[in-house]
């Protein structure tokens, strides 16, 4: 029995909103989710899993029509998906209302609930999300009967408002598989089979790293899965030192020499070192190396204290320093240590 | 420290010149442009150098005005000066910057290699503004700008909070300001307004949207329909059926003529009687007489009447002529003939009665029954108890169906509305869904609106953090001068008071400094401000801080004390009393600089050693 394990899709989103890429990120959403579906098409797919948040919001009438056309396209995959905390079940949820394909099934309870699907001797349970956020462990105590079938797991959730999970108990559960989704960075577990397949896609500047799916297989023999890439970007981390020679403008051409310039990669760049106290560095200007998210300033203005405090023995200048410098400083003391001096030293 | 020997090479239009300085006072005596402030200035650029000026500035600054028009390779001098018993010498050349300067240790014979801070330490600490501010000690410059109070003023609050250095705090405090303006500038007050905005919008909408979540169920609406049809085709094949048999009751009525269940019912109640008198009839008789027969009986009846009247009369009329036994069989006959005319009439009566009641029974037959029989049989009358039975019956399954029809016409008119009402309904759920998600994609917008205006948030926490970070800078500032004035402004107050009682022979008793940096004096223990003070006063109160402060700075090294026609606007009694203070109190070298001869004539009447230094 092959399976595609898939979640944390949120379709209808649209990250990084404000910036120039964008609605090419949003519409990378649903290219993704088209790639996954072609996936369980072409590998034949037995189920194709969906643990939650298939959707951003509430889904709209033509968003749930464009996934189940999605839907159709593989007549031969059972597909069954849980409502997530984004994607919750309200009253006049399309969940329930919508016309859903012959092959989709949507474990819409409140409370665990299962579907058993004979000609693969496969029982998926899962429960979907009706408010926001749940808070009880609800998948704490469950467990499933020795009835030679196989048994899946859907759960979306594993923090502490979301469904906190405890993996020994799940472990110890009996499912021949649990699909974990809501974190969005994937993880395998070693011991049991337990996976969160992540998201397809990073969702916001915080989705470090490498997202994708989960594609396995249930046998006789166990559960053997392999978690796939499919994202289409990526978002990384740089970290730029400064010295007193640099300038706004050089750190730019640093910057754009050392980013991948590639479209697929989004940064988020921090800054640090020690900087010429007359400069500062202007975002706007840093942004057009490359697509960065963000810029994190950690630089400090290169003021020698030592050198300060003996040359102003006498004045306010050492007092000041001692007053909101030393190794217990607080970051905003640091700031107003800087600020100070500079007033102080060159007030014009 | 004292300063012992200099000797000037070349400086401004000094050259060539060595001068000998002895302890206690040494009044350096020359008339106007003869080099009193160039030397001043010597004195000075030998400890600490000379700073240049750069770009324009450049060419007005103190390098280039005492940049000597010869010998400018030896633009400099020697400075020897002894401190704590070793005598050191000061090489320098303006030329070579301020680095360009020898240091020897003389008494040792070293030459010296110090760091900055080594040479300030060197100094004893004293730096340039320090120097400036303390030791080295002109007029105050009236003419200059404001008045002397304010200038005092002045000078007390950047001794008081910056001693030495010649940090200004007012314009670090301004510097500050602008740092905050700026920063505030950045910050997106309308981004913040706008989220805030933005939140409301995107409550209210989620709380229109859970309270129209009131679902329009699409499938559940089909059912209901379907079975809504149903019911009406139902309700229509019941109609139709009652319908005919409405039509059939009513055909079969139409043929009688008793309107309504009431006339049949009276009809019945008539019948009653009639029967019961038919059959009261049909027991003594076998039926009707036949006419030929009710004839005979007639005339019969006729016949026995005159025979029964005849034979009476013969009778009365035989037994009046005597002829008692002919008359009385004749009278005999005569009653047996009425007799029997009565009887025969009786029966007559009884068959008319009968035959009325017949007619009345046919009658009867004809209201209920158009149609009436020729004649009342038994078979008859039992045909039309069976027919009004029958139109009993119709007449109530009539009335019961009609009214059926009326109650199952009105369902059916109340179903058909809500069957017409249905597409209406479908399409009030549709334009429901259409509106659902017209909401949803508004607070999509919305919450990308928000998120779009996330950075800018994040930078105003940012900013936030900045600003908060320049107001304590602003802080620290205010309250590191303030404890300075309470540390310094205190000690200064207190010495200051007891140098200037003693310089002023206890006129004035007391320099007060108040939280606002005003000074007051007291004198006879009356407050007095500086503002109606002389000159020469304000120029005596500027000496006590001054040499207050010095005592603050160097409290166990005599420093030289440098004043630069500091005296000009004393009187002689008052330039006794001070210079006879300062030999007595002052423990270091005094360099009088002076244009006129009244000091040394003061200092020569009060005898009080001094060294003259004629330029």
């Amino acid at each position: 029995m092959r399976f595609i394990h898939t979640a944390d899709n949120h379709l209808g989103a649209t990250p990084d909103s404000g910036m120039p890429w964008s609605k090419e990120r949003a519409q990378a959403l649903w290219d993704t989710f088209r790639k996954i579906i072609a996936a369980a098409g072409d590998t034949q797919a037995d189920l194709l899993l969906i643990a939650g948040d298939l959707f951003h919001q509430q889904p709209l009438q033509r968003e749930c029509k464009e996934v189940n056309y999605l839907f159709s396209t593989i007549p031969a995959t059972r597909i069954v998906l849980i409502a997530g905390n984004h994607d919750y079940i309200t009253p006049s949820s399309p969940y329930l209302n919508y016309p859903w394909e012959k092959n989709v099934t949507i474990l819409a309870s409140e409370t665990p609930d299962s579907v058993y699907f004979p000609e693969i001797h496969t029982e998926v349970h899962g429960f979907s999300y009706h408010r926001r956020e749940i808070r009880e462990a609800l998948c704490d105590n469950l467990t499933v009967p020795d009835d030679g079938r196989f048994h899946i797991l859907l759960a979306h959730g594993g923090d502490e408002s979301h469904v906190p999970l405890h993996m020994d108990r799940l472990a110890r559960s009996g499912f021949d598989y649990i699909a974990l989704g809501h974190i969005h960075q994937p993880h395998l577990w070693d011991k049991a089979p337990i996976a969160c397949c992540g998201s397809p896609e990073p969702l916001d500047k915080t989705d470090i790293g490498r997202r994708g799916y989960i594609v396995g297989e249930l046998s006789g023999a166990g559960c053997h899965y392999r978690w796939q890439a499919s994202a289409s970007c990526q978002y990384r981390t740089l970290t730029a030192t400064v010295n007193t020679h640099t300038t706004t403008a050089q750190l730019a051409d640093t910057l754009r020499k050392n980013l991948r310039q590639d479209g697929r990669s989004l940064y988020r760049v921090t800054l640090t070192g020690q900087r010429d106290p007359a400069v500062h560095f202007d975002p706007e200007i840093i942004r057009q190396a490359g697509r960065i998210v963000d810029i994190t300033d950690n630089t400090e203005p290169a003021y020698d204290l030592d050198a300060l405090q003996a040359e102003h023995a006498h004045d306010l200048v050492s007092r000041y320093i001692q007053a909101l410098s030393g190794p217990e400083a607080t970051p905003l003391e640091q700031k107003a240590l800087h600020y100070g001096l500079r007033a102080l030293l060159n007030p014009d | 420290m004292k300063y012992h020997r200099l000797h000037i090479n070349h400086f401004g239009t000094l050259q060539n010149q060595t001068l000998e300085f002895s302890d206690g006072i040494n009044v350096i005596y020359g008339p106007n442009e003869s080099g009193k402030s160039t030397l001043h200035a010597f004195l000075e650029s030998m400890l600490f150098g000379m700073e240049r000026g750069r770009g324009k500035a450049a060419r007005r600054d103190a390098y280039s005005r005492y940049f000597p028009a010869e010998g400018s390779s030896t633009y400099g001098g020697v400075l020897e000066l002894t401190r704590d018993g070793t005598r050191y010498t000061i090489y320098r050349n303006f030329q070579k910057g301020p680095r360009g300067y020898t240091l020897m240790d003389e008494t040792h014979n070293r030459q010296l290699n110090l760091t900055e801070e080594e040479y300030r330490q060197f100094l004893s600490g004293l730096t340039r503004p320090l120097y400036r501010n303390t030791l080295s000690l002109g007029q105050l410059q009236a003419s200059v700008s404001g008045s002397l109070s304010e200038q005092l003023s002045n000078h007390i609050v950047n001794l008081n909070t910056t001693g030495s250095s010649s940090l200004d705090i007012a314009q670090a405090r301004e510097r500050l300001k602008k740092d905050r303006r700026q920063l505030e500038l950045s910050y997106s007050r309308q981004a913040e307004q706008e989220a805030k905005q933005l939140e409301q919008r995107i409550g209210l909408l989620q709380d229109e949207m859970e309270q129209t979540a009131d679902h329009p169920d699409f499938r559940k609406m089909e059912d209901e329909s379907a079975a809504l049809n149903q019911r009406i085709d139902r309700m229509n094949q019941r109609r139709e059926t009652l319908t005919r048999e409405i039509q059939e009751d009513e055909a079969y009525l139409a043929d009688s003529s008793s309107g309504d269940l009431t006339a049949l019912a009276e009809a019945e109640k008539d019948l009653t009687p009639l029967m019961t008198r038919r059959d009261r009839y049909l027991n003594r008789h076998k039926g009707a007489l036949s006419t030929p027969l009710r004839i005979a009986s007639l005339l019969l009846a006729l016949l026995l009447l005159c025979l029964g009247g005849g034979g009476m009369i013969l009778g009365v009329w035989f037994y009046l002529k005597g002829h008692a036994l002919r008359g009385g069989g004749l009278a005999a006959i005569g009653v047996l003939a009425a007799l029997l005319c009565l009887l025969t009439s009786l029966r007559l009566l009884q068959d008319r009665s009968f035959r009325r009641n017949e007619r009345r029974i046919r009658d009867l037959y004809r209201r209920v029954w158009l149609d009436a029989p020729s004649e009342v049989t038994d078979r008859n009358l039992e045909e039309f108890t069976a027919l009004l039975e029958e139109m009993r019956e119709r007449h109530t399954s009539l009335q019961k169906n009609r009214e059926e029809e009326h109650a199952l016409t009105e369902q059916l008119l109340h179903a058909q509305s809500q069957a017409r009402e249905l597409p209406a309904g479908r399409e009030a759920i549709r334009h429901e869904l259409w509106q659902q998600d017209q909401r949803e994609e508004v607070l999509r917008g919305l919450l990308q609106e928000k998120e779009a205006l996330s950075d800018q948030l994040a930078q105003n926490r940012l900013l936030a953090e900045e600003i908060s970070a320049v107001d304590l800078a602003a802080e620290t500032i205010d309250h590191l001068s303030e404890t300075a004035f309470d540390s310094f402004g205190h000690y200064l107050q207190e010495t200051a008071s007891e140098l200037l009682s003693q310089i002023t022979g206890g006129r004035y008793t007391r320099l007060l400094v108040d939280d606002n940096l005003n000074i007051t004096l007291e004198r006879d223990h009356t407050a007095v401000s500086l503002d109606g003070l002389s000159c020469s006063t304000l120029d005596q109160v500027y000496l006590s801080l001054r040499v207050a402060c010095i005592r603050f700075f160097w409290p166990d090294e005599p420093m030289p004390l440098l004043l630069d026609e500091s005296f000009a606007l004393y009187d002689a009694d008052r330039i006794a009393e001070t210079l006879c203070w300062l030999s007595e109190s002052y423990p270091g070298q005094v360099l009088l600089f002076t244009c006129q001869h009244r000091e040394e004539d003061i200092l020569k009447k009060c005898r009080i050693e001094y060294e003259t230094i004629s330029l």
